[in-house]
């Protein structure tokens, strides 16, 4: 069995405890405008184009049958309407301007890589954890990986929008120690507005895992107009205190504008764009929704 | 005690105006990475000159000996306000200085900024010099180039030189004195020492002039200390303020008792500490927190003239503003192997912290059993901007330490100097470097089947088939194995030369008086004195030279994707026109640091063969070669005299620094670059074998962070690693990474919920990231 797998991030600090290699699995149900990780979105490989690299040798020219790149005046421009995504370019653009994003990859072949830091996750209590994309896109894959990682004795964690067949998660929940859990929106005509899908069937699943008793941490992006109101404060607190036996923290991610150039480089014209928000903001924020949560559940800003 | 990461270690008032004096006497030399000083004009005057022209007829070690002397007494005592531990470097002597090699000469600086005012004036100066230089100097560094001839011929030997292949014949000879047995026994008991063993071995003229030599230095440590003591006392009297005035009383009979007597207070014993510290060149100290333990614990039971911290800031302040290279805390006790972590250890990195500047520089030996505290509070300074203190593991060190021949018990007691080498402190003289060789220059001499890379037709090493010529990998692997023999034995016989020039010379002859085995043999430092007498080779261009092979290997023997003419043309025009076949070759091949094995183990293959190969070579203080690789400047310097290479790299790019890979080519995070360096054969390389890690001072902004970071170093250090320097990074570093990539290859910062390299990143993202950056 393989899975499309965009990246695998190794020494990552920042998704789940201590030391870990992040998988990044491709292909996502969701569509939310100020996506960071546009290159997960769709399942198939994707060619990313950054100009800055490009040194003008025209290789790709040669390698495409379908005419997508042109030299002009010795500078290479690249028409996507023909484009099917072959990656044939890529392979002959050694100046890595032109990359494929996607690999088929089989679960011994995302191990190799994972069980390369085996040493880190036993002294820093990290481990594998998967994210996406949305790992529950390719849940057969995940599980598997997810089952061979603990085979091996690794923590495991899952970043996940939620969006996704409950028999799926629950699969995955055997063989997953944290679940990273996104509540992005509230109310199903916001979320189905700003993400394309309507939240519903998410909180289902987070309720899901509250059943199941796993221990869950609360994802929530910050994004300037569209989720910094108070009732979506409360609506956080309000999901996160009404699953007890599962959410004990908060993490809050406040909107970033990385995505936008990946995006870009993909060909894709960003939808949404806005200013960083502001550090005091974003402390309020988190100081209000600790107010709420009375002490009950961690809040912390992911900078 | 000192161990709360939170709470920050005040100076006392009286501390904190020493500090306000230091920072402003400092603040003049930035960037400072020298030994000496110069607090006061030297108006022309040369000690080492006047006292040979006195003594004609003294044997060469005795004039030497009283030179070293007149060079501290000759110059006024200061004493800044409000300092507990006195005594300051001495001016660098314009015209000759005893150094690294014995007294060297500096003639160009012969002129009026010195106090030679006239052109006259300058010129009977260098008349009376020229005078004397033959009797100063027994063995110049000509005795190395004159064997070198004698080996090769004089155009040979021309010919090697012009490739800047190697450094030879020694660099600054860092050693580490040995601190217990002058604190144990006070300078009276080092004179009564001499004697004891004068009486033993002083049996011919040679030998009894050693010892006296050690008794005209001691005696004149003593005088020093008496100076003090005097001075200290006359300002006293005239000193109207009574607290400033109570200090100076403190300082005289400080002074006065560790004249002769050995220290009882920690107070006592900084002020000896330092004044061995000050006629050692402010050179490398050793496992501080342990020598002066006892005192500590003395002081804290029974009370001293100032507290514990204030003796502790003191010397730290003292070492801050000599530029002292280097001193020791953790690691294991000589005795049980425990680890040894105490009080102190805390202390000293609390005082670092707080002085929060590039100097003094300090080490932390790591354990399995090192404290999570003592690792918290040094991630934690990381955290706050400081590169110190570095790393190093006791696991990798100590067996390869007994792989030498070294004891148990001295090897649990080792120590790092100069630029993070290792060794037994006050039993050694490695050489600190014997000499350094670059490994890539091999490569490139290789490629040319043994002729010369600065004259193509002038066959300087062996006859092995170029390149071009060869048919497998394998072959051209065996030639490049052929040459590197070869080099070595050259290289390693001119180290050797340079080491008859420090033994004639009595270079450093200080050092004799406390270091094992001198006093006891009767036989000088650089001469086989020292127990252990093990050389080291600073090792460079690995990773530009196993990338280089991986890039041949894979792109004309395996995948025949280019012809051996096309890439030779491509390197000699510096990939002039070829630039989309350097980015192949560039970004198509693996390249160590990056865990991957092919490369990985090719980098191995060659280290191991080289070290191998330096350990079959005996130095000429008994003991055989051991690898080092520590060299901070040495990978721009050499990387200076390369053309491109098949890595992709142009003529001239820096090699990369210590034994990590070259700037910008690990792309897999930290834990693959880890990976990789812990593959390599360190036990081979005692001398010392740091790696540089960068990262942002945002990677260590919570306590979770900086614990995953501190596992992962640990996890590092316990499984094959040896030495890691942190390098952290702010904004300014970011902004300079963007205009200059090449530089700043290995700057990790976190991006949302990852952490990327920066260089890896496009514009655009990388202003969002400086943006946000505080």
């Amino acid at each position: 069995m393989t899975g499309i797998v965009f990246n695998i991030q190794r020494f990552s600090l920042f998704d789940g405890p201590g030391v870990r290699t992040v998988v990044f699995l491709k292909g996502c149900p969701l569509r939310c405008v100020w996506c960071h990780n546009p290159e997960g979105l769709s399942s198939e490989m994707q060619v990313m184009y950054n100009s800055e690299r490009c040194i003008g040798c025209g290789a790709c020219v040669e390698a495409c049958e379908k005419g997508c790149h042109t030299m002009k005046d010795g500078f290479h421009v690249l028409d996507r309407k023909n484009c099917i995504s072959c990656g044939e370019c890529a392979k002959v653009c050694f100046s890595l301007s032109l990359t494929s994003q996607g690999v088929q990859m089989t679960v011994n072949e995302v191990m190799d890589t994972v069980m390369r830091d085996l040493n880190v996750y036993r002294d820093s209590g990290g481990g594998l954890t998967l994210s996406g994309g949305e790992p529950l896109m390719q849940a057969e894959f995940s599980s598997a990986l997810l089952k061979a990682a603990k085979d091996a004795g690794l923590h495991t964690c899952t970043e996940t929008s939620g969006f996704g067949s409950s028999e799926a998660l629950s699969e995955m929940a055997a063989y997953t120690d944290i679940f990273l859990f996104d509540y992005k929106l509230t109310g199903d005509e916001a979320h189905t507005e700003y993400c394309g899908a309507p939240g519903t069937p998410i909180l289902h699943n987070l309720g899901l895992l509250d059943s199941l008793g796993k221990k869950v941490i609360l994802r929530c992006p910050l994004i300037p107009d569209i989720n910094t109101t108070k009732e979506h404060m409360e609506g956080i607190a309000r999901v996160a205190l009404s699953h007890p036996y599962s959410v004990s923290e908060i993490q809050i991610e406040p909107y970033h504008r990385l995505g936008i150039s990946k995006a870009v480089q993909l060909g894709i014209t960003p939808t949404y764009e806005a200013e960083v928000p502001d550090k005091d903001f974003v402390r309020e924020f988190a100081d209000g929704l600790r107010e709420l949560c009375k002490g009950k559940v961690t809040v912390k800003i992911n900078q | 005690m000192y161990k709360n990461i939170n709470d920050k270690l005040e100076f006392t008032d009286r501390f904190k105006r020493v500090e306000a004096g230091v920072r402003a006497r400092l603040r003049p030399r930035d960037p400072r990475e020298f030994t000496l000083i110069e607090p006061i004009p030297t108006n022309g005057k040369n000690p080492f000159a006047d006292v040979f022209e006195q003594m004609p007829d003294a044997p060469y070690v005795i004039a030497l000996a009283h030179a070293i002397v007149r060079s501290w007494l000759d110059m006024p005592c200061v004493i800044y306000p409000d300092e507990a531990v006195v005594g300051i470097t001495r001016p660098t002597y314009p015209i000759m200085e005893h150094f690294s090699w014995g007294i060297t000469f500096y003639d160009d600086k012969i002129d009026a900024e010195h106090g030679f005012e006239s052109e006259e004036a300058i010129k009977t100066e260098k008349a009376r010099i020229e005078a004397l230089r033959e009797r100063m100097t027994p063995l110049d560094m000509s005795h190395m180039h004159d064997a070198g001839i004698a080996l090769l011929g004089e155009e040979k030997y021309k010919e090697l030189t012009a490739t800047e292949m190697y450094w030879a014949g020694g660099y600054q000879g860092h050693t580490l004195p040995n601190y217990v047995t002058l604190l144990t026994n006070g300078l009276d008991g080092m004179l009564e020492i001499i004697d004891k063993y004068a009486a033993i071995n002083a049996k011919d003229k040679e030998t009894a002039d050693f010892y006296e030599a050690n008794r005209i230095l001691a005696r004149g440590m003593i005088a020093h200390l008496e100076k003090y003591a005097a001075y200290a006392k006359e300002l006293a009297e005239t000193e109207t303020d009574p607290t400033q005035k109570r200090y100076y009383e403190e300082i005289s009979e400080n002074c006065a008792f560790v004249a002769h007597n050995k220290p009882k207070t920690l107070y006592q014993a900084v002020q000896l500490a330092w004044i061995l510290s000050l006629w050692d060149w402010v050179d490398c100290i050793g496992r501080v927190d342990r020598f002066f333990l006892p005192f500590y614990e003395y002081s804290k039971e029974h009370g001293d003239v100032i507290s514990v911290e204030e003796s502790i800031t003191s010397f730290m302040f003292k070492i801050w503003e000599g530029g002292s290279h280097n001193s020791t805390l953790g690691g294991c006790d000589p005795e049980t192997g425990k680890d040894s972590t105490n009080e102190l250890s805390y202390l000293f990195l609390q005082v670092l912290r707080n002085i929060h500047d590039s100097h003094p520089r300090m080490v932390v030996r790591i354990t399995e059993d090192t404290p999570r505290e003592l690792t918290d509070l040094m991630v934690k300074i990381w955290s706050e901007g400081m590169c110190d203190p570095t790393v190093v593991s006791d696991k990798t060190v100590i067996p390869g330490l007994l792989g030498l021949g070294v004891t148990l018990e001295d090897a649990r007691n080792y120590a790092t100097l100069g630029c993070q080498e290792i060794e037994i402190p006050g039993k050694c003289n490695t050489g600190c470097e014997d000499g350094s060789f670059n490994l890539a220059k091999i490569f490139e001499i290789a490629m040319l089947g043994g002729k010369s890379t600065v004259n193509h037709d002038y066959q300087l090493g062996p006859v092995t088939k170029p390149f071009t010529e060869c048919e497998t990998f394998e072959e051209f692997f065996d030639g490049y194995v052929t040459q590197l023999k070869y080099f070595t034995e050259i290289h390693l016989y001119l180290c050797r030369k340079g080491q008859e020039c420090r033994a004639a010379n009595h270079a450093k002859l200080l050092k004799g008086l406390f270091t094992d085995g001198c006093l006891e043999k009767g036989i000088p430092h650089d001469a086989g004195g020292p127990i252990y007498g093990y050389g080291v080779i600073e090792t460079a261009g690995l990773a530009a030279t196993a990338d280089s092979m991986m890039a041949i290997k894979k792109f004309i023997f395996d995948e025949k994707k280019l012809t051996k003419e096309q890439l030779v043309t491509m390197l000699k025009a510096n990939f002039e026109g070829f630039e989309r076949e350097r980015q192949m070759l560039l970004n198509a091949s693996p390249k160590f640091g990056n865990d991957n094995n092919e490369v990985d183990e090719l980098a191995v293959r060659i280290l191991d063969i080289y070290w191998t190969e330096i350990g079959k070579y005996e130095t000429g203080r008994g003991g055989v070669y051991t690898g080092a690789c520590s060299l901070l400047l040495g990978g721009i310097t050499y990387g200076e005299t390369m053309g491109a290479l098949p890595d992709g790299c142009f003529a001239k790019e820096p090699l990369g620094n210590t034994m990590g890979p070259r700037p910008g080519f690990d792309k897999n995070g930290l834990t693959a670059m880890l990976n990789s360096v812990s593959k390599l054969p360190m036990e081979k390389g005692v001398g010392g074998t740091t790696l540089n890690v960068i990262l942002t001072t945002k990677m260590l902004a919570t306590p979770e962070l900086r614990r995953s970071v501190s596992d992962t170093l640990r996890s590092f250090l316990a499984n094959g690693g040896c030495m890691a320097q942190i390098t952290t990074a702010n904004k300014e570093d970011l902004i300079d990474a963007k205009c200059h990539p090449e530089r700043h290859g290995d700057l990790t910062v976190r991006v949302g919920g990852y952490s990327i390299q920066f260089v890896q990143m496009d514009g655009v993202s990388q202003d969002e990231i400086i943006s946000r950056y505080v």
